[in-house]
C-alpha cells in the first residue's frame, strides 16, 4: 500500500479532532486564551499541512490539545496571537520531531519546548525556529538545570 | 522436517517443489475504491496498535517511512495467515483482524524455530570449503534470530546475506520465510557437495575460479554440472572431473536434440545423479533437476561454453 494511500487511511475524523480542541477551550479560557470555530478549523487544517510536509502520520490525538495545557498559562502568548502562536509552535514541534529523529519523546519535547520558550527566548518564537537541535538539547539540558537549581 | 499445514497443503498442489512459494497468485478481482477505503480504515486500527507497542506510547506521530513499514509488516503477517487458513484477500474486510494478525504472529514463529533448527543443522554440517561468503554469511544469519521481530517488523531480514545459491530464493518471499527457504536451499547444496572427496570439490572449484575463495562464488553449481555431465556420459561421477573433449561429447549430445529434449535430458541425469548418490527429498531432487536443465542453453551454445560449464580440463 502507498504511504500516501496510508496517509488517506487517516486518523481521528476532523470533526473529532475540532469538537477536543473546542474542549481544551474549557481549560485556556481560565487564562484569558480561547479558540473561535473558525480558528480550531484553520488549526486543524494546519496540522495537516504540517504532518505532510514534515511527512509525518499522527495517530493519536495531535500534539495541539496537550499543547495548548502546556502553553495556555504562558505570560508570553497574548489573546491576539494565540492561534498564531500555537500553529507555529505545532509546526516547530513535528519539525523538532524529525530532525531529533524522534529522539526525545512528545512529551520531553514539549517540556523542552515549553521550558526554552520560557527561558531564553522569552516568548519569541523566531529564537526557538532558529535553534538547530544540539542548541535544543544543550539548552534544555541547561535549562533544566537551571530549573532544578530553582527549586 | 516440521512444516506448516499450509505449505504441506500446497505442496500436493504444486508442480514445482523448489519454488512452490507460500504466496501463489490468487485468482481474485481487484478491491473496488470503496472495499480498498474500507481495508485501509480496518488496516489502521491496527497500525494504531503497532505504533503504540513501536513508540510504546511515547510518539503519537510517526515519519511516513516508519509507519510504512510498520503497515509492510501487518500486511504481511495477514497475507501469510490468510493463505494459511485459506481465506480469501476479501476476508481482509471482514475478518477479526486482531485474531489474524495474532494467529499469524504465533505461525510466523513457529518458522523462526524452524529456521533457528535449519540454522543448528547448517552450522554443524555447512562445508565452506574455505568461501568467506558463505562463512559470513552463515554467520550472518545468526544475528537475524537475535534481530528479528516477529511482532513489529515481520517482513525484514535484518542479516547480511551475501553468499549467492545457485537457485536464489524468490524476493517474494519475506522475513523468516526467506530465512528458512534460503537455509533449507543452502543445506540441499551442501548435502549433494559434500557427498564427493573434499580435496576433488577444491580441484573443482580452483579449476572453476582459482579466487573462489574470495569471489562471490556459488559452491554447488560446478559441483552439479560436472556430476550431470559425467552421468550423461555413463561415467561415474566421483572423480568430478570433466575433460575438453568429453565437454565437447557433451555439446554434441545435447545439440542434436529439441531444446526441449536438451533440458529432459539433463533433467534425467540429474535423477540419475540423485539415485546413485541416494539424494533425498523430493525438493532437493527437484533443485538439481533445475540446476542441471538450467545448463541447457550454455552447454548447447558451443563445444567452448559447455568446456566452461564444466571447468574442464
Amino acid at each position: 500500500m502507498e504511504k500516501r494511500g496510508l496517509a488517506n487511511a487517516g486518523p481521528a475524523p476532523v470533526r473529532a479532532r475540532e469538537d477536543r480542541l473546542m474542549q481544551c477551550n474549557e481549560i485556556s479560557q481560565q487564562f484569558g486564551l480561547t479558540l473561535t470555530p473558525a480558528r480550531i478549523r484553520a488549526l486543524v487544517a494546519a496540522e495537516r499541512r504540517t504532518l505532510r510536509d514534515t511527512g509525518r502520520l499522527e495517530f493519536g490525538e495531535g500534539i495541539l490539545p496537550r499543547m495548548i495545557y502546556a502553553f495556555c498559562d504562558s505570560p508570553f502568548i497574548a489573546r491576539g496571537d494565540y492561534a498564531d502562536t500555537l500553529e507555529a509552535l505545532q509546526e516547530l514541534f513535528y519539525t523538532f520531531k524529525n530532525d531529533l529523529n524522534d529522539a526525545l519523546s512528545d512529551d520531553e519535547l514539549l517540556e523542552a519546548m515549553h521550558t526554552i520558550f520560557h527561558g531564553r527566548a522569552q516568548g519569541s518564537l523566531e529564537y526557538l525556529e532558529n535553534m538547530d537541535t544540539k542548541e535544543l538539547l544543550a539548552a534544555l539540558r541547561s535549562d533544566c538545570a537551571d530549573g532544578d537549581d530553582d527549586e | 522436517m516440521p512444516r506448516c499445514a499450509a505449505t504441506a497443503r500446497m505442496g500436493t498442489t504444486m508442480s514445482d517443489p523448489v519454488d512452490s512459494g507460500f504466496f501463489p497468485a490468487q485468482q481474485e478481482a481487484a478491491f473496488t475504491p470503496r472495499e480498498e477505503g474500507a481495508v485501509k480504515a480496518r488496516l489502521w486500527g491496527l497500525l494504531e496498535t503497532q505504533v503504540r507497542l513501536q513508540t510504546q506510547g511515547d510518539h503519537s506521530s510517526l515519519r511516513e517511512e516508519t509507519a510504512a513499514e510498520l503497515l509492510r509488516s501487518l500486511v504481511f503477517t495477514l497475507q501469510f495467515q490468510s493463505r494459511r487458513e485459506g481465506l480469501p484477500a476479501r476476508a481482509l474486510l471482514t475478518a477479526d483482524l486482531p485474531e489474524l494478525l495474532k494467529a499469524g504472529q504465533r505461525a510466523l514463529q513457529t518458522e523462526v524455530n524452524t529456521a533457528q533448527t535449519l540454522y543448528t543443522m547448517a552450522l554443524r554440517s555447512v562445508s565452506d570449503f574455505g568461501s568467506l561468503f558463505l562463512r559470513d554469511t552463515l554467520q550472518g544469519i545468526g544475528q537475524f534470530f537475535k534481530r528479528y521481530d516477529v511482532c513489529l517488523h515481520a517482513h525484514a531480514i535484518p542479516a547480511d546475506i551475501d553468499y549467492p545459491l545457485c537457485l536464489p530464493v524468490p524476493e517474494t518471499l519475506q522475513g523468516v520465510l526467506y530465512i528458512r527457504e534460503y537455509l533449507e536451499r543452502l543445506l540441499i547444496e551442501n548435502r549433494l557437495v559434500t557427498r564427493f572427496v573434499p580435496e576433488r570439490v577444491t580441484a573443482l572449484l580452483l579449476r572453476s575460479s582459482p579466487d573462489y575463495r574470495g569471489l562471490l562464488q556459488n559452491l554447488y553449481e560446478p559441483v552439479a554440472a560436472n556430476a550431470v555431465g559425467l552421468s550423461l556420459l555413463g561415467r561415474g561421477d566421483a572423480p568430478l572431473e570433466i575433460t575438453h573433449a568429453q565437454a565437447g561429447e557433451i555439446h554434441r549430445m545435447l545439440a542434436a536434440l529439441p531444446p526441449d529434449g536438451a533440458r529432459r535430458r539433463l533433467g534425467e541425469a540429474a535423477a540419475a545423479v540423485c539415485e546413485r548418490l541416494s539424494v533425498p527429498g523430493d525438493k532437493a531432487r527437484g533443485y538439481l533437476a533445475r540446476t542441471a536443465e538450467a545448463l541447457a542453453p550454455r552447454i548447447v551454445l558451443s563445444p567452448q561454453s559447455a568446456s566452461a560449464v564444466f571447468s574442464a580440463r
